[in-house]
């Protein structure tokens, strides 16, 4: 298969994950006993009065034909309004989209940062003292949820020591020096995890490829260490890792939404919460929509790289 | 003492100088918040509220979400610090007969679109408020039959039978007052606020579900209520990051606070103030046995009440804060609470086995009863003692908003639930009028107390008192409606709250008075 039809199935392949993805969503969200007509007129409606909100909202029609007007209204952009404010969740959800977006790039750059050079230093390390002690780190650090470090690192940096905020969003537009006192912490406690994780992959990975005997070849050939790592070892180990960062970019989306309760960040997460409270459902289905496209183009993106680093891939 | 409680704390300790590296990088702000803030920074006034605001109308808007509306709109009438009503937009009042209520008013109030305030413009916001569907305070506005406009500064509102609350209501946001374009539907107002409060709602700087700024309204007809010239309203909606913003100096005040936040709020010399007026009770509506036959026996509904141990809920569930509660107006009601009733009923668990077994439910029975995640705490510590005296209780999980619509439908038998309180003949007519919307099952044995919430609402304070009284014995010795506590409503601080106001019927402090000190 070439590359030109790779992207072409693999970006169709989007089209029913979608479809299904959000037909589902609009289903179950429609059957939620709570009922938005009573929810907006109160106790003291009559059942005329809540048969005519429900007109209004378009309720009283069958969940198919709801869904077709939802879906009519999203490839064009509108994914509909909030019943009680009426704004727009396209906008409720571009409002929210720059504190959630720089909290998962803060989350995976902490991970990569912090997990990529130690899982080199474990596995040219393999077996030895510091090995060990990265693999331990490793383990707990994968073992501690993210929503606990962060409740950690506010009540010491923030709450103790007064270094960082510990509420509160300041976009880089308004002060970077305010947009980093409002996300370091965050973005620890949402990488750490994935720093473990990626450190444990990174050394598995190497430590494999190390052991090679293209590898022994090299060193026998008279290449220096680091020619033999950067040069052979890890362009053979970024395959797996590359899918490990994948995942990682879900998993860092997700728990960004348990970070921004503890950080108090207004962004995608806490908008879905408060949707949830308010049985409000159409900024609900956005989020899904918009949360289930990202991890979806981001695997998309996954494997157009794997087939475009690795043509054997392309046909599978 | 009963009413609004105030408490302040030692100073604080200085910022540790630890991490120096980091703090040179950042800037440590340290506990003192106010060292490095300009002029006008110091006089924002900054709140952590743990709600957001769906609607700027407050014909829309519920008591919950006043926190917002108050820097905006003025009301009819404002609460004191003892909660005695005074003059606001009205300056006097006379009730010339039950039905009828007549207001003067002040003759100097600008809107913030530049249009004035006069009669013809309460008489806009009444009417408006009966007419607009999906008033959440319609109760309110039912009874009026009439507003007339007698003069550009009088106004006499006329009902059809006696309201009692109206005049309290008058100031919380039913009694909040839009100009008159927006009465008149020119303007979206659940987007953008119209009224002629101490306070400008700044549209740029606000964003929906995030934060709402308000700027010093200049031209305000009572500058000395305005303390500071700007407030800032964020929504955070987590208990812990509402008090870290306020320990943390990153806010200067915080609403929805626990009963578990102020023993350490005196640790971390923070304000609190308080107001014991959330009624936690036991609600039974089939009192016929339609969906739970024990429960049409009087005897198993008494026994109920002699099974909750108020005090152990208190300390349990409201870390001692709050009171356990006879009656079912709270103390902080000063004109209506009724000391007889402290002791109405007792805690006495082998009472409540004998009343069962005397019922012919010696080995108890099984009653299922809803919760939410907000009342499931206290839910559980209900059921539990209902259990001990062997009243097998199931708890049903309902999703926030459903429970009262599935209540009024009569999904269940019995409800624990809670309601803020303002007036007595509010909960009572609410939740135990025959004609209420929480008599799902029709039932007449509320004959008595409807005529006594009828003769209530058009007597003195002395008789309304003393009926009021009877129809909270007439609840709870019939088991309709079993007390459980009063919880308190608590506000926490960083700023002096010795001026700031909780009104009764709301969550939130008013805006008006309350100043930014350095700390």
């Amino acid at each position: 298969m070439g590359m030109a039809r790779l992207v072409l199935w693999r970006v169709l392949a989007v089209v029913p994950i979608m479809l299904v993805v959000s037909f589902v969503t609009f289903v179950l969200l429609s059957t939620n006993p709570v009922d938005p007509a009573e929810q907006l007129l109160g106790p003291t409606a009559s059942e005329e009065q809540l048969e005519a909100k429900r007109h209004e909202l378009g309720l009283d029609e069958p969940v198919l034909v709801r869904y077709a007007d939802w879906l009519g209204g999203a490839v064009t952009g509108d994914l509909g309004q909030s019943i009680y404010t009426t704004t727009p969740v396209a906008t409720s959800i571009g409002d929210r989209a720059g504190v959630t977006l720089s909290l998962t790039v803060g989350g995976l750059i902490v991970a990569l940062v912090i997990g990529f050079p130690a899982g080199v230093s474990s596995a040219m390390r393999a077996g030895r003292p510091a090995d060990r002690l990265t693999m331990v780190a490793a383990t707990a650090g994968q073992a501690v949820p993210a929503f606990w470090l962060g409740t950690l690192l506010l009540l010491v940096f923030a709450v103790r020591w007064s270094i960082f905020n510990a509420v509160f969003y300041v976009p880089p537009s308004d002060s970077v020096t305010g947009w980093l006192k409002s996300i370091v912490l965050p973005c620890i406690a949402l990488g750490a995890s994935g720093a473990a994780w990626i450190a444990r992959q990174t050394r598995s990975e190497l430590v494999t490829v190390l052991q090679q005997d293209y590898i022994r070849t090299a060193l026998a050939k008279g290449a220096s260490r680091h020619q033999v790592l950067f040069g052979h070892a890890l362009r053979n180990a970024g395959g797996p890792l590359l899918t490990v960062v994948a995942l990682l970019v879900s998993a860092v989306l997700s728990a960004s939404f348990v970070i921004e309760a503890v950080f108090a960040l207004p962004g995608l997460g806490s908008l879905a919460l408060e949707s949830i409270n308010r049985n409000d459902p159409a900024p609900v289905l956005g989020f899904v929509v918009c949360v289930v496209f990202v991890v979806v183009i981001v695997n998309v993106l996954l494997d157009l790289i794997q087939g475009w680093l690795n043509p054997k891939v392309r046909a599978l | 003492m009963w009413g609004q409680h105030r408490r302040g704390g030692p100073a604080r300790g200085a910022c540790l100088a630890a991490a120096v590296a980091v703090t040179l990088a950042l800037g440590c702000s340290g506990d003192d918040t106010t060292s490095d803030e300009s002029p006008a920074q110091a006089s924002t006034l900054r709140i952590a509220d743990f709600t957001d605001v769906t609607t700027f109308d407050p014909v829309l808007a519920q008591n919950t979400q006043a926190a917002y509306l108050y820097p905006v709109y003025d009301t009819l009438v404002r609460q004191s610090t003892e909660h005695e009503l005074i003059p606001h937009l009205a300056t006097a009042w006379v009730q010339p007969d039950p039905t009828t209520l007549r207001f003067t008013l002040r003759d100097d109030v600008v809107f913030h679109d530049g249009s004035t305030f006069d009669a013809s413009v309460v008489k806009a916001n009444l009417e408006r408020a009966k007419a607009v569907e999906g008033n959440p305070n319609a109760v309110t506005f039912a009874a009026i039959s009439e507003v007339m406009v007698l003069d550009p500064v009088t106004v006499e509102v006329r009902f059809s039978t006696p309201n009692p609350t109206f005049l309290v209501e008058m100031s919380l946001v039913q009694g909040m007052m839009v100009s008159r374009d927006a009465t008149a539907g020119k303007t979206d107002l659940t987007r953008e606020p119209h009224g002629s409060g101490g306070w400008i709602w700044n549209q740029a700087e606000s964003q929906d579900g995030v934060r709402q700024v308000f700027d010093r309204n200049p031209d305000y007809w009572a500058p000395e209520l305005q303390g500071v010239e700007r407030m800032e309203i964020s929504v955070v909606a987590d208990n812990e990051a509402r008090y870290n913003a306020l320990v943390t100096g990153q806010v200067d005040m915080e609403f929805g606070a626990t009963p578990a936040d102020v023993d350490r709020a005196a640790d971390d010399d923070l304000n609190v103030l308080t107001l014991d007026v959330d009624v936690h009770f036991l609600l039974i509506t089939d009192r016929g046995g339609a969906l739970a036959p024990p429960l049409a026996d009087p005897r198993v509904r008494r026994a109920i009440g002699h099974a909750i141990d108020r005090d152990a809920y208190v300390a349990a569930i409201l870390d001692g804060v709050g009171s356990p509660s006879g009656g079912l107006v709270p103390p902080a009601l000063t004109e209506w609470y009724d000391e007889s009733l402290v002791e109405v009923p007792r805690f006495d668990p082998d009472l409540a086995r004998a009343l069962l077994a005397e019922a012919g439910y010696p080995d108890g029975f099984e009653l299922t009863m809803p919760t939410l995640p907000l009342l499931q705490t206290s839910s559980e510590a209900v059921a539990q003692m209902l259990r001990d005296v062997g009243i097998r209780v199931r708890l049903a999980a309902l999703q926030p908003g459903q429970l009262g619509p599935e209540m009024r439908r009569g999904s269940f038998a019995a409800t624990f639930t809670e309601a803020v309180q303002y007036h007595p003949n509010q909960l009572l007519s609410t939740f135990l009028a025959g004609h209420g919307p929480y008599n799902p099952f029709g039932l007449a044995d509320t004959r008595q107390i409807d005529e006594e919430l009828a003769t209530a609402a058009g007597a003195d304070q002395a008789t309304a008192k003393a009926l009021y009284a009877d129809v909270q014995r007439q609840a709870i010795d019939g088991g309709m409606m079993i007390p459980v506590a009063f919880a308190p409503v608590v506000v926490l601080a960083r700023v002096p709250v010795d001026d700031a106001v909780i009104p009764l019927g709301a969550r939130s402090a008013l805006p008006y008075r309350v100043r930014r000190d350095d700390r």
